[in-house]
């Protein structure tokens, strides 16, 4: 978002209807629905939760609709739920607070959903309700009185089907009055008890912080015991447990449990208001989800159900994504050749566009065919309703290191790629679980490992060990990971992320039918959100790493090089020297040769392969040379680079690819230059195996940590880049150490 | 934090049942919260209140966690957290 301040809308702010409900009420349809493309992407400032606004017309008036997280209460555990709580007391930056909240309710659940409306209209909002799924209520014979239910909670009550667009001009024009007259629900009559407990933590607290809180925060305060709203309104931490403690003492006395209370009186009040209103023909859930669930919960056919669908999705974003993908890498190429043949005359300018300008937009655009693909088949299975069932079905296998049944999906994702991955944990409501999960996804072994498994087995372990050992090598390292990931989760929620313990909630929602619509506004904004932030920061990385391996460049550099090769051919065919110059300008061989020396020599003379040789003995003991060591730093914004970094720092030109004989050769052919190893081979069969495990292990991808700062925080994306690079680099050594002896 | 295993409540309060004892099919009405920390306040406001009858639907292939229907809705609930709601079965 702009930092500036919008001047059209300071100048006369557009009316905000902030959009509210529980999770699984066709909150987002509606969204769509009333906004359709006029929809905005960003981060709540601070805290990173989505935060998504769009604009609709009522009437001839453009409004604003914030559509904030779903949530079942408005007591805060999550930053999902603490951000909602704040837009609705008008406490997050940059944003008043809204002139109408309008809550949208499951017609056929109306109590429990009715449960949040009420903590809304107590803090003083005007509200209107819509509720939604009427067609099917009326299907399950849930007959609600609209009119009666209207009258009793004092605000407008819309019965619409969100899926199918009816209703919302009715709705339109309820929220339209409503901007106007403010309608606020009736609020329940709470006992003595309740308002002797507000004042009593009032009168524990600081007179500046309990000016600053009205009623209606006092009373969140004391119902969910968290001293949270009272710190923020300038009291310190003893002050806001003291004034909880106080409240907690006049709850008991008037017998009520501060745990429970809110629950138990709201619930007792809400059964009194609906129940006059809402007769029901039926009180199970609809026949129709049981009856799916008998196959996809069931013990062996939902497993393999589960597992068959798994499989297309990895499929599709490893596979389908690939031609895209090659198309972008087809029209970067010609994109860079163009603009390398204008530029001919200012290499610096040809290399900055070509090689830093065109190659990082690439980087950026490279990575949208697996997020749209992912986010496609993530919007069908949640928007169906069958994520929720994968979550049941797995929960099993990953509560035990503190991860969730919907961690499932984003790590299988992060085979692919970790990028759709870690955006793929937004399904994970559990902000606990959720962390642990984004930290773990770059340990899963993405696609662009591939490349670097390929080169060094194809290299070294199938000519030695044949086919066999080769497949099997390359299958185990997809394991790597993994092995060190699940532990690593399970210590991380053990000993680092300390939380009071959260119930593990999951509701399984009624199948449902996807709306065309709903599936691709999700896949545009998560492209849209991908390339405006993360892909900003992969674009300046890749920009960096072009000017560490440029700079310096100077002439004597490429004349050396040129020299050497010129007594190189002289000795080699006893040339003079001005048959050998004359050869080398005239045979197109011997000039693409000479090409690949000097860039070789300018890359080994670069700032990048200074730092290559300056820290090279670190990895002395994994058994590097400095060439590995800068084809390892140049990788750092992505794996594969270190291909073709190796193919021009072994003068083979950076156009190699990982199945290339002549790269093969030439590492094979690579010996020490001095040392006590001088004459040895360098890529021994340990030192093959420690550079694969350290690709396996180490942070190096910057769109990654990237999307992992985008997510969570940049604090997070160093712990997960510091301890991912260190892990890797002590199991390198090891291995190598351990390898050499045998 | 120590809990008691089922059988050692079992020989406290051979009657006693909780959530988790039910068996696939089974309705029961939800007494009371063994422990009333965060856990239990997360699962009123969602309806597991005292008085509400659930049944038990099934259990995930793995064994954990459960699915519940709770006044017209299916919830799923880790076993350790189920182990906490004491039900009369009906």
């Amino acid at each position: 978002m702009s930092a500036l301040p919008n001047t059209v809308s300071s100048a006369k702010r557009l009316r905000r209807v902030a959009l509210i409900g529980n999770p699984n009420t066709g909150k987002s349809t509606l969204f769509n629905c009333l906004t359709g493309m006029r929809q905005k992407v960003g981060n709540y400032s601070g805290v990173t939760v989505q935060k998504k606004t769009g604009a609709t017309l009522i009437g001839s008036e453009r409004v604003e609709i914030l559509d904030l997280p779903g949530t079942y209460s408005l007591a805060a555990t999550s930053p999902d739920e603490r951000v909602v709580v704040d837009a609705l007391r008008g406490e997050v930056e940059n944003l008043d607070r809204p002139d109408v909240a309008l809550c949208i309710l499951d017609a056929t659940n109306l109590q429990r959903n009715l449960f949040l409306a009420y903590q809304i209209g107590q803090l003083g909002v005007p509200m209107v309700l819509a509720l939604n799924y009427w067609d099917s209520a009326k299907k399950r014979r849930i007959d609600v009185d609209v009119e009666e239910l209207k009258a009793r909670l004092g605000v407008p009550v819309v019965p619409i089907s969100a899926s199918r667009a009816e209703g919302i001009d009715a709705l339109k024009t309820a929220v339209g009055e409503a901007l106007d007259t403010g309608p606020k629900l009736v609020t329940p009559e709470w006992p003595e008890t309740i308002q002797e407990a507000v004042s009593a933590a009032r009168s524990a607290l600081p007179a500046a912080s309990d000016a600053r809180l009205d009623d209606a925060a006092v009373m969140r305060g004391v119902f969910e015991s968290d001293g949270e709203i009272f710190t923020r309104s300038g009291a310190s931490t003893s002050e806001a447990e003291a004034a909880l403690e106080a409240s907690r003492k006049a709850l008991f006395k008037g017998g009520l449990n501060p745990a429970n209370a809110e629950a138990v009186l709201l619930y007792q009040h809400i059964k009194e208001v609906v129940e006059p209103c809402v007769s029901s023909g039926e009180r199970t859930g609809p026949a129709g989800s049981e009856s799916i669930d008998s196959i996809l919960t069931h013990k062996w056919w939902g497993l393999v159900a589960f597992l068959g669908l798994m499989y297309l999705v990895f499929q599709s974003v490893y596979s389908w994504a690939g031609p895209f993908m090659d198309w972008i890498d087809a029209g970067k190429g010609l994109v860079q050749d163009a603009v390398s043949g204008g530029l001919e005359r200012w290499p610096m300018v040809q290399s900055l566009a070509s090689d830093g300008i065109v190659e990082g937009v690439g980087a950026v655009v490279i990575f949208l065919p697996q997020i749209l693909i992912l986010f496609f088949f993530i919007s069908l299975l949640e928007d169906t309703g069958y994520m929720a069932r994968a979550a049941f079905l797995m929960d099993k296998l990953f509560s035990w290191c503190g991860l969730s049944g919907k961690s499932f999906v984003p790590l299988l994702s992060s085979y692919a790629c970790a990028i759709p991955g870690v955006m793929a944990t937004r399904t994970i409501q559990d902000p606990k679980a959720r962390l642990v999960t984004i930290l773990v996804a770059p340990f899963m072994s993405c696609s662009a490992r591939l490349p670097v498994y390929v080169l060094m087995i194809g290299a070294f372990i199938e000519p030695r060990y044949g086919a066999g050992v080769a497949g099997a090598t390359l299958f185990g390292m997809h394991f790597v990971g993994l092995i060190v990931a699940m532990p690593f989760a399970y210590l991380m929620n053990k000993y680092i992320l300390k939380t009071p313990p959260q119930p593990f909630l999951l509701e399984l929602p009624s199948y449902q039918i996807p709306k065309v619509r709903d599936v691709f506004l999700k896949m545009y904004n998560q492209g849209k959100e991908f390339v405006v932030n993360a892909g900003t920061v992969i674009f300046a990385i890749t920009i960096v790493i072009w000017a560490l391996l440029y700079f310096p460049r100077s002439e004597s550099v490429a004349l050396e090089a040129e020299q050497n090769y010129v007594v190189e051919l002289m000795a080699e065919n006893g040339w003079s020297e001005s048959i050998a110059a004359q050869r080398l300008s005239e045979d197109e061989e011997l000039g693409m040769e000479l090409e690949h020396r000097i860039s070789s020599a300018y890359i080994e003379q670069s700032v990048m392969g200074r730092i290559g040789k300056t820290v090279q003995p670190a990895f002395d003991a994994a058994g590097f040379d400095w060439k590995i060591t800068v084809g390892v730093l140049a990788s750092f914004p992505a794996r594969e680079v270190i291909i073709s970094t190796l193919g021009i720092i072994y003068s083979l030109g950076g156009d190699v690819d990982e199945e290339a004989g002549d790269l093969r050769e030439a590492m094979a052919g690579q010996t020490w230059q001095s040392g006590p190893r001088a004459g040895q081979p360098i890529f021994t069969i340990p030192v093959v195996i420690a550079i694969m495990v350290f690709f396996a292990l180490c942070q190096q991808c910057g769109a990654t940590l990237a999307i992992i700062a985008q997510e969570t925080s940049w604090r997070w994306a160093g712990v997960s880049f510091g301890f991912m690079t260190l892990l890797a680099w002590l199991a390198s050594i090891a291995i190598n150490q351990v390898g050499s002896w045998f | 934090m120590y809990t008691e295993t089922r059988s050692q409540q079992e020989k406290r309060r051979p009657d006693l049942k909780t959530l988790n004892d039910l068996i696939d099919g089974q309705t029961a009405e939800i007494g009371s919260y063994k422990r009333t920390v965060g856990v239990s306040r997360r699962l009123m406001e969602l309806g597991l209140m005292p008085g509400v009858k659930v049944r038990f639907i099934k259990s995930a292939p793995l064994g954990d966690p459960i699915a519940l229907e709770v006044e017209g809705r299916q919830l799923s609930l880790r076993r350790e957290d189920a182990a906490q709601i004491i039900v009369q079965p009906v």
